[in-house]
């Protein structure tokens, strides 16, 4: 395996409250590695991504993303190493008084660039997507299906190494949800770690790739790609 | 740098769409700055006319009766090379007694009937109007009562004092009015703009996400804040200058603002503006 995007080691995560989220994780994810994160909900699944993402850091062990050890980051650090990571949520999180260009322009707007390259580049990953002549379009004028395929060009406008997806097709009719499905695999194909958390097995079943399993905090069960 | 045009852009956009929440918050700092301008207005125009009087300020200073000429021309030479002196005029004992009457014309009996001349030569001392507190005017006047052939020394000392007082007392109750109302319009811009923040939250989380530093994200907020505290520092000094102009159509003699008062207060009430939005998006910003 290449030099692991994700490293979890002995990671234990216990909240405020007591409850014990992920207890003695370890975990590799590769460069370019397609995985997906199962187990029933409130198994752990949102608190794994979110230890990626930097909006939760560990109680216990040792998570490495990319790199960087999360738990040492400084909060400054934490918005560089976020424009590294693409994350697609379930409910689409998409700011619904903006267009579909310019919310997926967003990141790169943080990023700095010019308008023209913005544009540029937010329209060249939505007609990744396929909704290049939905540009104009607000989010709530979309189909569901569409808006994540929205989501998913703004999480890859920044060519990130890693894409994180939490229930991504959690909202969506199956045809769609297989369609979205087929766009991880093309943008895993181009090099980003994908990390598809679900709960969908009959999706996970019919991707053919790796398969973390989390149940009560602990992995459960892993089944190699 | 390059962002600022975003920033501006966002900043007008969420002004547009905080509606009345904006409002208020531009009413609530119109409101304390109008307090604030009145105190303000107020403190220059006492200042001023002590200024004023001070620029006009002189001292009598009378000669005893057995001083000769030639002690007299001493005593002169003496006062006005005191500090602060810019000008003595010499008034004989003949020249007093015409501005007796002059200022007592119904009296002038009284001067005749004492047969001899009572009043003493004197010289009148014009002092620099300047910053020197009174004090220091007193020990110059007790200065000029040591001087040989110089009997008494007499000026407005106590008007002088009562006025630069009330001025002091004006500038400090208007400092602490400022002060508290500027507050309370910081907290007002804290819960307006938090409330506009609050319903803005999913934005900030997903600005966040996409890695947004704080500083971008708060950069709009904090540029909101500070326009509605200017709009707010500009409707009020619309106000006062309206008031100014209404009292002087009533010849009561106000003097606006000048331009340093007006600039100070309104990068006052625009920091503040901008000061409380930043706070009121702090806690929005740690995800």
């Amino acid at each position: 395996m290449a030099a692991p995007m994700i490293k979890m080691l002995n990671v234990t995560k216990v909240f405020e409250n007591g409850v014990v989220a992920l207890d003695d994780v370890s975990v590799e994810i590769g460069k370019g590695e397609l995985a997906f994160l199962t187990g029933p909900s409130g198994a752990g699944k949102s608190t794994f991504l979110k230890l990626i993402t930097v909006e939760e850091k560990p109680t216990d062990g040792l998570v490495e993303v990319a790199g960087h050890d999360v738990g040492a980051l400084r909060r400054r650090d934490i918005p560089y190493l976020r424009r590294r990571i693409g994350v697609v949520f379930q409910d689409f999180r998409l700011l619904s008084e903006r267009t579909v260009l310019e919310n997926v322009m967003l990141p790169l707007t943080i990023l700095g660039l010019t308008p023209s390259e913005q544009r540029r580049r937010a329209l060249q990953v939505l007609t990744v997507v396929g909704l290049a002549q939905r540009k104009d379009a607000k989010p709530l004028e979309l189909s569901g299906g569409e808006q994540q395929r929205v989501a998913i060009a703004r999480a890859i406008a920044l060519d990130p190494a890693i894409l994180l997806a939490d229930e991504p097709t959690g909202n969506l009719d199956p045809d769609i949800t297989w369609h979205v499905m087929k766009l991880f695999r093309v943008i895993n194909a181009r090099g980003t770690a994908v990390i598809i958390a679900t709960h969908d097995y009959d999706v996970v079943k019919r991707m053919d790739a790796r398969i973390i399993k989390i149940l009560d905090g602990k992995v459960h069960r892993e089944t190699a790609e | 740098m390059k962002n600022v045009g975003f920033f501006l852009r966002e900043a007008f956009k969420n002004i547009g769409r905080g509606g009345i929440l904006t409002a208020a918050a531009v009413l609530a700092i119109t409101f304390a700055a109008l307090i604030a301008g009145i105190f303000a207005t107020a403190y220059y125009n006492l200042r001023t006319i002590y200024e004023e009087v001070r620029s006009e300020l002189y001292v009598d200073v009378y000669l005893k009766y057995e001083v000769d000429e030639e002690r007299a021309g001493a005593v002169g030479e003496h006062l006005r090379k005191l500090p602060g002196v810019v000008r003595v005029d010499y008034i004989s004992r003949e020249k007093a007694a015409e501005e007796f009457v002059g200022l007592f014309p119904e009296d002038s009996n009284l001067l005749d009937a004492l047969g001899e001349n009572p009043l003493p030569a004197s010289y009148r001392v014009y002092l620099v109007g300047e910053e020197e507190a009174s004090e220091e005017v007193a020990t110059l006047v007790e200065e000029m009562k040591t001087v040989d052939g110089v009997d008494d020394a007499v000026y407005a000392q106590e008007w002088l004092s009562n006025l630069e007082r009330a001025g002091r007392v004006v500038g400090v109750v208007g400092a602490a009015v400022g002060v508290v109302l500027g507050a309370a319009a910081i907290l007002v811009v804290i819960s307006t703009i938090g409330l506009a923040v609050y319903a803005r939250r999913d934005t900030i989380t997903i600005m966040k996400m996409v890695g947004a530093t704080d500083g971008f994200v708060r950069a709009p907020f904090v540029v909101e804040g500070f326009l509605i505290g200017v709009f707010g520092g500009l409707l009020a000094l619309a106000a006062l200058y309206g008031g100014v102009q209404f009292l002087q159509t009533y010849d009561v003699v106000v003097r606006f603002l000048p331009g340093t008062y007006v600039g100070a207060g309104l990068a006052v009430f625009a920091l503040g503006g901008g000061l409380g939005s930043s706070v009121a998006v702090r806690r929005f910003l740690k995800v």
